[in-house]
C-alpha cells in the first residue's frame, strides 16, 4: 500500500484496527515474564487465531505481534541477534492470518530506554535499532507501519526517520498521555501532532493509558491543526490492581458509549488498547455504522514547537514576543569557556532574564566553525528537547 | 532479579527546587531574616548560577521482594535491608524501585574552590542549591516512576528512604549502588560508603496497586 492509497482509504471509510494483544494471549495460555514474541513463534495458532477473530469482529487492519521486538528489547531475552528473522515471521504469521484482504501494519514501539539527551541511548542508535526492526517487517512483507505506545517525542522522532529512512510505505504514530494531558517527558497532544506530521507521519493520535473519554479531549486539541488523519486506540478504562493482577473495567457495551464522540472530535483511524478483546472491536463496528469519517486538513499554520510547547506564528496570531539570546561572534573567551561545565551560558538561556515572559526564543551563534565541535555540538542537539520555551537556532557562520 | 527490563539512565533531568527550599536550608526565616539590596542581589546571583552549574541525572531500576520480614527486606540471596522502618513501609509491596539523583561534580568542585580560596558565602549559597536540587531530582524521578506505574494501576508508597536515615544503616548504599551500576551515572562510593560527588541521594520506594477511589 502507498501512501496515496492510505490517503483514499481513510477519506472513504472509518478504518478500524484491532485491539489489545497481551491480554488475549495471555487468555491463551501465554505465562507471565516471557518474551511475548518468541512465545507466540513457538505458539503460532494463538496469533493466527487471535487475528481472524479481530478480523472477523471487523478490524480491516491487525498490528504485527512484534511491540517488543527490537534489539533491546529482545536483548532482555538474549534474543537480541535474532531482530530481523522474528520480525519477518511475526509479520507472515499476520499475513497467514488475514490472508490478502485484510492489511497488516507492522509495529513498532519503545526500546525500553529513553532517548538522549534526556536518557542515555544515542538518537542516531536508536535510529538503527528500529531500522533493523523495519527491515525485518518489510521482508515479512506488512502493508504499513505503526509506532506506537511512545512516551517520548524524541523516541517517536528516530522511529519515524527509521521507516522513512527505509521505505515509502504509509506510518502512523500514537503517542501515550497520561491524565495530564502529556506524555511521561512532558509533550502535549498538539505539540506531538505538529511534529509528527511535520517529519512526514501520515497519521498521529494517541493509543493506551486512558480510556476514550479523556481520549476524546486530547484529539479535540488536536483537531484544529491535524492535516492527517487522526487515530485513537483507548483502553478499557483506567488500570486497577485486583490480586496483582492490572486490570481494565470498562466493559464493551460502556466503551461502545464513546466511540461515536470521538469520531465526531475527529478521529479517522479507531481501535482499542489494553484490556480490549473482539467483542470490543465488534462495539466499535456497530457505533460507527452509517458514520463518515472526518475530513482530513486544516488550515495552513506558523507554529514553533519544543519537545513541551508549540507557538503558533502568524498575521491571525496574537503578538508573539521573542526571546533574543546570542553567543557573541568571536568573544575571546568564547571557545576556551565552551568546554567548561561553568559555562552553562547556552543550556541555561531559557532560564535567564532574557527568556522571562517571552514565548519563543531565537538564539545565534557567533562562533565559526563552534557548532560541529563538541560540546557545543552536543548541547546544541540536547537543548531544543530539554527546554520548554521553542527556539530557533541561527548560526552566523552556517559553514 | 529486575524483572521489569535494566535500569533506565536519565541523563537530564528537569528538576528545580522550591526558592523557599534552597532559603529554609540557608537559615532563612521568613518575618526574621532581613537583607539588603546587596544580599539579595548576592544572593539571587548565587541560587542563579548555582542552579546552571547542577546537571542533574539520575536512575532507577524495579526489583522483586524475594522475602521480607519485620525487619529485613530480601531482593535476592546476597541483597538484604535490614530495617524495622523499611520492611514496614514496604509491607504492601511486592516490588520496591531503588533510585539515584545527582547534580554532578561540575557544582561540587565550585562549591570547594570558593569555600576555600573564594568567596565563602557564594559556596554557602551554592551548597544549598546543590543539596536541594539532588533532592528535587528524586522528587521529580518519584513523579516520572509513578506515572509509567500507573498504566499498570500502581504507585510508589508515598514515603522514600534512604540509607543513612533511621534505621537503615549507610552500608546499604553500597547494594544500591551495585544493584543500579551507578559507577555508569559518574558516582563513586568510598570505603566508607559515602558517594562522589557527595550532593547525590539515593532512595528505596516501594510498588504499591492504586486503590479504588483514586
Amino acid at each position: 500500500m502507498n501512501k496515496k492509497e492510505f490517503l483514499q482509504l481513510v477519506k472513504e471509510k472509518i478504518l478500524v484496527l484491532d485491539g489489545a494483544f497481551g491480554t488475549e494471549l495471555t487468555k491463551r495460555g501465554m505465562p507471565a515474564g516471557v518474551c511475548p514474541e518468541q512465545w507466540v513463534l513457538e505458539h503460532p495458532m494463538a496469533i493466527v487465531e487471535l487475528q481472524r477473530e479481530y478480523q472477523k469482529a471487523g478490524s480491516a487492519a491487525v498490528y504485527t505481534c512484534t511491540f517488543g521486538a527490537n534489539r533491546l528489547k529482545l536483548g532482555e531475552y538474549g534474543l537480541q541477534d535474532r531482530v530481523v528473522d522474528m520480525n519477518r515471521r511475526l509479520a507472515e504469521l499476520s499475513r497467514q492470518a488475514l490472508g490478502p484482504a485484510g492489511l497488516v501494519i507492522g509495529d513498532l514501539s519503545s526500546t525500553g530506554r529513553f532517548v538522549q539527551p534526556f536518557g542515555d541511548l544515542p538518537f542516531e542508535e536508536a535510529v538503527e535499532v528500529f531500522k533493523e526492526q523495519v527491515r525485518g517487517l518489510l521482508a515479512g512483507g506488512v502493508d504499513l507501519f505503526v509506532i506506537e505506545t511512545m512516551m517520548d517525542i524524541q523516541e517517536a522522532r528516530a522511529a519515524l526517520l527509521a521507516v522513512k529512512e527505509s521505505c515509502d510505505l504509509p506510518v502512523i504514530v500514537t503517542m501515550t498521555f497520561n491524565e495530564d494531558g502529556r506524555t511521561l517527558t512532558g509533550t502535549d497532544p498538539v505539540t506531538a501532532l505538529i511534529t509528527l506530521q511535520s517529519l512526514g507521519a501520515d497519521a498521529v493520535g494517541c493509543n493506551c493509558s486512558t480510556g476514550p473519554e479523556k481520549m476524546a479531549e486530547f484529539i479535540a486539541a488536536m483537531k484544529p491543526y491535524a492535516k492527517v488523519p487522526l487515530v485513537a486506540k483507548p483502553n478499557a478504562g483506567l488500570p486497577r490492581l485486583v490480586d496483582g493482577k492490572t486490570v481494565f473495567d470498562l466493559p464493551p457495551e460502556e466503551f461502545g458509549r464513546y466511540v461515536r464522540p470521538l469520531i465526531e472530535q475527529g478521529v479517522g483511524i479507531i481501535g482499542g488498547c489494553c484490556g480490549t478483546s473482539p467483542v470490543y472491536i465488534q462495539t466499535i463496528v456497530q457505533n460507527i455504522r452509517g458514520m463518515r469519517p472526518p475530513v482530513i486538513g486544516g488550515p495552513e499554520i506558523g507554529a514553533l514547537t519544543s519537545a513541551r510547547k508549540t507557538v503558533f506564528l502568524g498575521f491571525d496570531q496574537p503578538l508573539t514576543i521573542v526571546g533574543r539570546g546570542s553567543i557573541p561572534p568571536e568573544r575571546s573567551n568564547c571557545r576556551q569557556n565552551s568546554g567548561r561545565a561553568d559555562s552553562p551560558r547556552f543550556v541555561g538561556l531559557p532560564w535567564s532574564r532574557r527568556s522571562r515572559g517571552r514565548q519563543c526564543l531565537m538564539s545565534m551563534w557567533g562562533c565559526r566553525g563552534l557548532m560541529n565541535r563538541p560540546p557545543w555540538s552536543r548541547r546544541s542537539s540536547c537543548c531544543p528537547s530539554l527546554w520548554r520555551l521553542p527556539c530557533a537556532l541561527i548560526p552566523l557562520h552556517p559553514r | 532479579m529486575n524483572d521489569k527490563g535494566q535500569i533506565q539512565f536519565l541523563t537530564h533531568i528537569p528538576a528545580v527546587p522550591p526558592r523557599a527550599m534552597i532559603l529554609a536550608r540557608l537559615g532563612y526565616r521568613k518575618h526574621a531574616t532581613v537583607f539588603d539590596l546587596d544580599q539579595r542581589q548576592k544572593l539571587d546571583k548565587g541560587i542563579r548560577e548555582g542552579l546552571l552549574l547542577c546537571e542533574t541525572r539520575g536512575a532507577f531500576g524495579r526489583f522483586k521482594v524475594v522475602e521480607r520480614n519485620e525487619t529485613e527486606v530480601c531482593l535476592a540471596p546476597d541483597v538484604t535491608f535490614t530495617s524495622r522502618s523499611l520492611a514496614r513501609l514496604l509491607s504492601y509491596s511486592d516490588e520496591v524501585i531503588l533510585m539515584a539523583a545527582t547534580v554532578g561534580p561540575a557544582i561540587v568542585e565550585r562549591i570547594a574552590q570558593e569555600v576555600t580560596h573564594g568567596d565563602a558565602a557564594l559556596g554557602v549559597i551554592l551548597d544549598a542549591v546543590a543539596s536541594e536540587t539532588a533532592d528535587a531530582g528524586l522528587d521529580w524521578l518519584m513523579d516520572f516512576i509513578n506515572k509509567m506505574l500507573r498504566k499498570e494501576g500502581k504507585k510508589l508508597t508515598e514515603q522514600r528512604f534512604s540509607p543513612g536515615y533511621g534505621d537503615l544503616p549507610l552500608a546499604n548504599q553500597r547494594l544500591i549502588y551495585d544493584l543500579l551500576k551507578l559507577e555508569r551515572l559518574g558516582l563513586k562510593l568510598t570505603e566508607k560508603c559515602m558517594l562522589i560527588p557527595e550532593k547525590s541521594v539515593l532512595a528505596i520506594a516501594g510498588v504499591e496497586g492504586v486503590e479504588i477511589y483514586e
